[in-house]
């Protein structure tokens, strides 16, 4: 016959077995998978954290662009180009560099196209300016048009000359036929 | 005689000896394992209770952590850096792709020979690769071509050269009463030149707009060399390479 201390002992160990399996075991599962939320939320918010220190950088660097380069970045990229006003720039470049002004009007607009961008993905594409295209008709000699072509590559937004037929005209002069191309971010 | 004492039938006891019982204090194993077994399973379930708080708290702080760093994210600031990232990468791939045709006819006024008249010229941009170059050029003869095929063949910022529709004809000139005819060799020419050959090299900071005064239209007699080389009509007036350039 069991003594009486000895039924309170094994009692004892059935209470610490019964406390272990139904409350510590399964409170430390819940400990460890909250220690790996924690880490977890500690990991994001270091990339999270990261995220808006490289922001706030960025945000500087940018902020510290003096006005004047902003001014000439967004004047050599605009939001969008004017399509009267780049005639009239045409008009004015022609007539400085002594050349006779002859026609110049706008042939629309499309999306850059380039080698690269052939080559490579749409979204790469969708990165590259939107292209507006111009035709210019001047007449004047040589050194007029070659100092035509250089005022335009001076010129404080790009009009790069996509093509130039040159032909002789009567009296000396030149005729070219130029198609332009200006860009604008959209 | 036996003693009469010892006749009564109560038994007698001597003197009283007790023996000294010895106190048990035994300590069984068990006994041992299961208060040590039972404390300590209290005492572990007390303090995982409490640290099980303290890491929910942890947690509770992180969570409030990261939701205070993710709302301190500024989404319109983003968009205007990248606005602004785009407009300069996008500037820059057109910078570095900016050319200067200044140097394409600056290549075309060394390559052409004296005998060589340009009669018209086109260019057409291919992308950002190169520029093509159509030109009608008349000379004297076929050794003036294939001289002038040659230099162009030599010429490092000319490549692709290729000289199609080849004609040549007889021409009766002002010499005509004299008897004097001239021969004339007309062709095509198909030049490239890859943008990279001839970069735009910023010639001034930008910050105020270039004017450029133009020189004096040269006349034929000002111009020293390579007079025939020419975008030309019949008076010559335009001479392609004139000197100094």
């Amino acid at each position: 016959m069991m003594s009486k201390g000895l039924l309170t002992q094994i009692g004892m160990v059935a209470i610490s077995i019964g406390i272990i399996f139904t409350y510590v075991e399964p409170t430390f599962s819940v400990i460890k998978e909250t220690q790996d939320t924690v880490v977890l939320y500690q990991e994001e918010q270091a990339k999270v954290s990261a995220v808006n220190e490289q922001l706030r950088t960025l945000v500087s660097k940018m902020e510290n662009v003096s006005d004047e380069d902003t001014e000439r970045l967004e004047s050599y990229i605009p939001n969008t180009v004017d399509v009267i006003e780049v005639p009239r720039d045409l008009m004015l470049i022609t007539k400085q560099s002594g050349a006779s002004y002859v026609d110049a009007k706008s042939l629309g607009d499309g999306r850059k196209s380039s080698s690269r961008s052939r080559r490579d993905t749409q979204a790469s594409t969708a990165n590259e300016p939107k292209q507006y295209s111009f035709s210019l008709s001047v007449e004047g000699t040589y050194l007029q048009l070659k100092t035509l072509f250089s005022l335009l590559e001076q010129n404080k937004y790009p009009l790069e000359v996509q093509s130039v037929d040159i032909t002789s005209n009567e009296g000396g002069f030149l005729g070219a036929e130029l198609t332009l191309a200006t860009y604008a971010q959209q | 005689m036996p003693d009469p004492s010892n006749s009564s039938f109560i038994p007698k006891r001597g003197p009283a000896q007790r023996k000294k019982g010895r106190t048990s204090k035994q300590l069984y194993v068990f006994t041992i394992i299961s208060y040590v077994l039972l404390f300590s399973t209290l005492l572990a379930s007390g303090g995982i209770y409490f640290y099980a708080r303290y890491v929910e708290g942890q947690l509770a702080t992180e969570v409030a952590a990261l939701d205070a760093e993710i709302k301190s994210f500024s989404e319109d600031k983003m968009k205007e850096v990248l606005a602004f990232d785009l407009r300069l990468a996008q500037a820059l791939g057109r910078i570095n792709n900016s050319v200067s045709l200044g140097s394409i006819f600056k290549a075309l006024e060394a390559a052409t020979i004296d005998t060589v008249q340009i009669s018209s010229l086109s260019m057409t941009r291919d992308a950002d690769v190169q520029y093509t170059l159509e030109a009608e050029i008349k000379t004297d003869s076929f050794d003036s071509t294939l001289f002038q095929r040659q230099i162009y063949s030599d010429n490092e910022t000319l490549s692709g050269v290729a000289f199609t529709d080849l004609n040549a004809s007889r021409s009766t000139t002002e010499n005509e009463s004299d008897g004097v005819t001239d021969s004339v060799v007309t062709f095509s020419a198909t030049l490239s030149v890859p943008i990279e050959q001839i970069p735009y090299e910023a010639v001034s900071d930008g910050r105020v707009p270039l004017t450029i005064t133009p020189d004096p239209v040269p006349v034929v007699e000002d111009a020293v060399v390579d007079e025939e080389a020419v975008l030309s009509d019949e008076s010559n007036e335009a001479v392609i390479n004139e000197n100094g350039v």
